[in-house]
């Protein structure tokens, strides 16, 4: 991927004029922006399992080369050796195999999985729904509109662009997000004309200086209904990502997880002994070792096979603590890969926006579809794109009550009071 | 002479021959563990009655047949030995505890088809048959073509753990007579052994 450079201090860029450009953005560009946003923290965790992985194998390695030198009979290093080669590449060898070639092989496809996983992540959320989206460049920022929403950014929360073989992303400073245009839907021309707007509008380029009307000069000339501010916590965070975790759709994908694990526990004793009388060069004929599997099975196999099933239902009953400590430590690190501003919700007759510094992010109230509390939390779910979160503590005195009737006149349908999720 | 006096004669002489060399010939080998086995006509003792100890502390005693009868068959016989405790109350509850998992037995079947030859088939099944007045898991297998074939004999004596393996060259129904005499005769002096 190839990264143009934000600073070009050297050469004076030309001041690019005004241009729009229309573009559906459909489910692929939507996975292809997050494994670009989080490229970092899914890379960090396929690392995480390739270290795992060394250590098992240097355990299981110090494990064989204990037997092994017990068994060469204490005969001095070359005995060693050559009792340790044969059992490594031998029956000895086999547990490495066993944990290494699944662990490498999930290593391999593991951002084919991450592509899949997302995919279905939208496909639950049925935010994979193609949706034509305007993007102005201007010279003083970018204004983006499509039916999910609108926002507004300043040059300075422009980080540069980053191409892709397949798409071209515009990077956000201290955004969790990015702009992932498809090279299919744009010309030649067009992609000149970005890469020509984003070496002026980035962060400490000459665009910054530029005049944007939009964020100046908000467009609602009249008082916001209610206006509060807050910073997005860790703790924020965390709730925000322990709701994800209890969506409808990773609820029943979860489930049919664990109903999946059930069925291959039971099925991995013999699979396991298949696996390694298959790789016996000297195995028993299948017509003498048959008769003996099913009795293995009869008298022992079921009891590994009660053990796993016992280890799977400690994971069940532990598994909603492990989540909430994934979603903190999750949100902890997303905390730290961006700077926090400070938030300001601004609620209006026709829709609530967000502003922080240099970026307005607008939402009408069509848009909305309820509001559901979590704990201290207020989730608010919209039809056609990601949630918002708002804390309580935005809503201090008697803001909460005033939110709630803007809410209720506002927003369609009964069942978006926040109560109704609690 | 006539040929038909030349086989009598020959006949006298071999009759001759077996009555005179049979008693003699009843050799009792007397091994480590106040084990003894009688060896029959044509048997013989290769190596010492000690046996070796092999490194994982299996004795082995070896025997031959030399007969005229053993130079198409090729038969010989080993005795093993192994002192290490096996578990169980007494000599038979030790015998079956040796075969009691399926994956024990599926051991014993890989390491008998090994020792005989590739692609080797099992003749008898592993089981426990009484032989003289023991009991004894035995497997037999039938080697390919050019392989000597193997019967393989387990049984616990005093708590001591006693193996004979004996290898043919033998292809028809009739198999290790030499081999089952010895394996026969095999006796144990309890007070020979409690006093080595």
């Amino acid at each position: 991927m190839r990264t143009t450079p934000a600073f070009r201090r050297s050469e004076e860029a030309p001041p690019a004029e005004a241009f729009t450009i229309e573009v559906t953005i459909g489910l692929q560009d939507r996975i292809a922006a997050a494994c670009f946003a989080y490229a970092d923290l899914f890379a960090a965790a396929r690392r995480r399992l390739l270290h795992l992985l060394i250590w098992v194998v240097l355990a299981l390695l110090a494990m064989a080369y204990y037997s092994s030198w017990q068994e060469s009979g204490h005969l001095g290093t070359r005995a060693f050796l050559s009792r340790f080669g044969a059992d490594l590449l031998g029956l000895g060898g086999l547990p490495i195999l066993v944990v290494a070639v699944p662990v490498l092989a999930y290593y391999a496809i593991q951002p084919a999985l991450v592509r899949s996983r997302l995919k279905r992540w939208y496909r639950d959320e049925k935010l994979d729904q193609p949706v034509t989206t305007t993007y102005r460049f201007e010279p003083g920022g970018v204004a983006v509109a499509s039916p999910r929403g609108r926002s507004v950014l300043a040059c300075r929360r422009i980080d540069g662009l980053s191409e892709g073989p397949a798409h071209i992303f515009i990077r956000m400073r201290d955004v969790e997000d990015v702009f992932a245009l498809p090279r299919s839907a744009l010309s030649a021309q067009q992609i000149a004309d970005i890469q020509a707007w984003v070496t002026s509008c980035h962060v400490g380029g000459p665009g910054t200086t530029r005049p944007f009307p939009e964020l100046d000069t908000p467009p609602h000339r009249h008082e916001a209904l209610l206006s509060t501010r807050f910073e997005l916590t860790e703790e924020d965070r965390a709730v925000a990502l322990g709701w994800q975790m209890e969506r409808p759709g990773t609820r029943r994908r979860r489930r049919r997880g664990f109903i999946l694990a059930f069925l291959v526990t039971a099925l991995i004793p013999p699979l396991i002994f298949g696996f390694l009388w298959f790789l016996d060069s000297e195995r028993v004929p299948l017509r003498y070792a048959f008769p003996l599997f099913l009795e293995m099975f009869a008298g022992t196999f079921w009891r590994y096979v009660l053990g796993l099933w016992a280890i799977i239902a400690v994971i069940i009953l532990l598994h909603p603590w492990m989540r909430r400590r994934h979603a903190r430590q999750l949100a902890r690190q997303m905390q730290k890969r961006v700077q926090a501003y400070e938030l300001e919700v601004r609620l209006y007759d026709d829709g609530l926006e967000v502003w922080q510094d240099g970026l307005c992010s607008g939402f009408e109230w069509a848009g909305f579809d309820r509001i559901e509390r979590q704990g201290d939390h207020l989730i608010l779910l919209r039809q056609r794109g990601e949630p918002l979160i708002l804390p309580l503590r935005a809503l201090d005195g008697d803001k909460l009550a005033i939110f709630q009737r803007i809410v209720d006149s506002h927003m369609g349908g009964g069942s978006h009071r926040p109560e109704a999720g609690a | 002479m006539t040929k038909p006096l030349a086989n009598s004669l020959a006949a006298v002489l071999a009759a001759l021959a077996v009555s005179a060399a049979a008693p003699s010939q009843a050799e009792t080998v007397v091994m480590p563990h106040g084990l003894t086995v009688e060896l029959p006509e044509g048997w013989s003792l290769d190596g010492s009655p000690e046996g070796e100890v092999s490194k994982s502390g299996l004795r082995r005693v070896q025997f031959v047949c030399e007969s005229e009868a053993c130079e198409t068959t090729r038969e010989t016989c080993t005795i093993l030995m192994r002192s290490k405790d096996v578990e169980g109350a007494d000599d038979t509850a030790k015998l079956r505890a040796l075969y009691a998992s399926p994956l024990d037995r599926y051991f014993r079947l890989r390491a008998v088809l090994r020792s005989t030859s590739k692609d080797a088939e099992i003749r008898k099944p592993l089981e426990l048959v009484r032989m003289g007045d023991r009991e004894w898991y035995r497997v037999e297998t039938d080697a390919r073509h050019n392989y000597k074939s193997g019967l393989f004999t387990e049984t616990i004596v005093n708590g001591l753990y006693v193996g004979m393996i004996c290898k043919t060259c033998e292809t028809g129904e009739e198999r290790y007579q030499g081999g089952l005499k010895i394996l026969m005769s095999l006796k144990s002096n309890a007070a020979a052994a409690s006093l080595r």
